[in-house]
């Protein structure tokens, strides 16, 4: 479960406050998989990020008693400088988990990138990039998964993997996801947020959200 | 697959898991600071070193005998190592945030555990560094004894927390308003020449000392002189004025990160 409470949320730019949430308060009850859905620029992946913990409200308060992942999102997470291993490492060691050498073995396995994971995340093209954020959240139980796009990059084979390993998580792990492929979302969760004109919409299916948003 | 994915379901204490965070920052650092480069932790030496054998040039022409009751190149390497933790905190903490914006992904890690790992880590290559060049210095027949080790390791203390506030000062600066690391860099240009490397605040004459006492890092290479050295004394180095500028800045430095510390998370 996760509540926010009168989250307000504004980027300052040069033409003033950007509002991306205006007072909004609603809860995301347990056990239900949601699909956000926004045009392009709404703040989906901000929405993302507040809920993840890694960005926080100008108002207002976010409250969760789950284990959130990170955004899975396609282009950021990762140090440039660093390489793979050292990346995975480094999660390894910020989230506590005291068997890296098995956890890396499995990342490089699982995002088949070879060699390329000892090599700094700089001369990776984006699809190596994704493939190697997908296999470290594999390589962790979380209880709320927040997808960023992610599930559509790689090739058939590889999407097939991470379809395969996303099931197996599922059963004791919900996710929250964004996604312009409806049909993603229509298989994959059961209720909608529609985020616009800076207010979140909850609907209970996905349809009604997707209607809404086409709207 | 028989990977089992990490249990993380150990609870951890919000301290134990700064310093697992700090601990991991920790090793990130050391590994871009030194794995990069060929010869590595050798380049931590050549700094201060190429630093010692420069000035000892330049100044230990004029005095043969030494300044400070001392032989010129410990002379020196009294000045430039505290010096040297100054500088190197202060541009460290600066960009701590900046430097590990990516990491900021992952929720438990914050800003504050990127300056504390900066911090130890410059600490830790200042006490290597002042160590070997010792070793150095005792190798090639210098004199070289600490006369009073605690007190130096006191004016350690009181200049990193002064270096690492004042750096701390210094990111949200930057953050706030970008165009003050210029004007930053052209304060610190000067700050080698006037913090007494290679002079003492006695030598300068006293209508001068206006223009020089103020810097508290010219306060802690005196007294750190005055820890080191046994017949070396400073009449107007004041530990209560370093003192009370580590304790103002480190002061000024928590105040603004806990008001503003998520701006530096802000993408």
């Amino acid at each position: 479960m996760i509540e926010l409470e009168k989250v307000t949320k504004y980027y300052l730019t040069k033409l003033g406050k950007k509002y991306v949430l205006r007072d909004v308060t609603f809860t995301i009850p347990e056990g239900r998989d949601v699909a956000i859905l926004g045009p392009n620029g709404a703040g989906k992946s901000t929405l993302l990020r507040l809920l993840g913990g890694i960005d926080f409200p100008n108002k207002g308060e976010i409250r969760s008693n789950k284990r959130i992942s990170w955004p899975l999102a396609l282009a950021s997470g990762f140090q440039g400088s660093m390489t793979g291993r050292e990346n995975v490492e480094f999660v390894c060691r910020v989230y506590g988990n005291k068997r890296i050498a098995k956890t890396c073995d499995f990342v490089k396995d699982f995002s088949e990138i070879g060699d390329y994971f000892e090599l700094p995340i700089k001369t990776y093209s984006s699809g190596m990039k994704s493939r190697l954020a997908f296999a470290l959240s594999m390589a962790f139980d979380f209880e709320l998964y927040l997808i960023d796009e992610i599930t559509s990059v790689g090739d058939a084979s590889f999407r097939k993997k991470c379809a395969e390993s996303m099931a197996e998580k599922r059963k004791n792990a919900n996710v929250v996801m964004v996604s312009h492929d409806m049909s993603t979302l229509r298989k994959q969760c059961d209720m909608s947020i529609v985020l616009q004109n800076k207010q979140l919409y909850l609907f209970d299916n996905v349809e009604d959200g997707i209607q809404q948003y086409q709207s | 697959m028989s990977f089992q994915p990490a249990e993380h379901r150990i609870q951890r204490n919000p301290i134990q898991v700064m310093c697992d965070v700090i601990f991991a920052l920790f090793l990130r650092e050391l590994k871009t600071r030194f794995g990069t480069y060929r010869l590595g932790v050798f380049w931590a030496l050549a700094e201060p070193i190429a630093h010692v054998i420069i000035f000892s040039i330049i100044f230990g022409v004029r005095a043969r005998e030494g300044f400070g009751g001392v032989e010129t190149p410990i002379f020196i390497y009294t000045g430039i190592m505290p010096f040297l933790l100054f500088q190197n905190l202060f541009t460290k903490c600066k960009s701590a945030c900046s430097a590990n914006r990516g990491l900021f992904h992952y929720r438990y890690v914050k800003p504050i555990n990127t300056y504390c790992a900066r911090t130890l880590l410059e600490i830790g290559i200042f006490l290597f560094t002042s160590i070997s060049l010792f070793a150095l210095f005792w190798w090639a027949g210098y004199q070289v004894a600490i006369y009073d080790i605690l007190s130096c390791l006191m004016i350690v203390m009181l200049l990193t927390v002064f270096a690492t506030s004042f750096g701390m000062i210094a990111s949200f600066a930057v953050e706030f308003f970008p165009e003050s690391d210029k004007f930053l860099a052209i304060l610190m240009k000067p700050m080698m020449f006037i913090s007494g490397i290679f002079f003492t605040l006695d030598m300068i004459p006293e209508k001068y000392h206006v223009y020089l006492i103020w810097n508290p890092v010219l306060h802690a290479v005196e007294l750190f002189r005055a820890g080191f050295i046994e017949n070396f004394t400073s009449e107007h180095a004041s530990l209560w004025y370093l003192f009370c500028c580590a304790l103002v800045s480190l002061f000024i430095a928590l105040r603004l990160y806990r008001s503003h510390w998520t701006r530096m998370i802000a993408t």
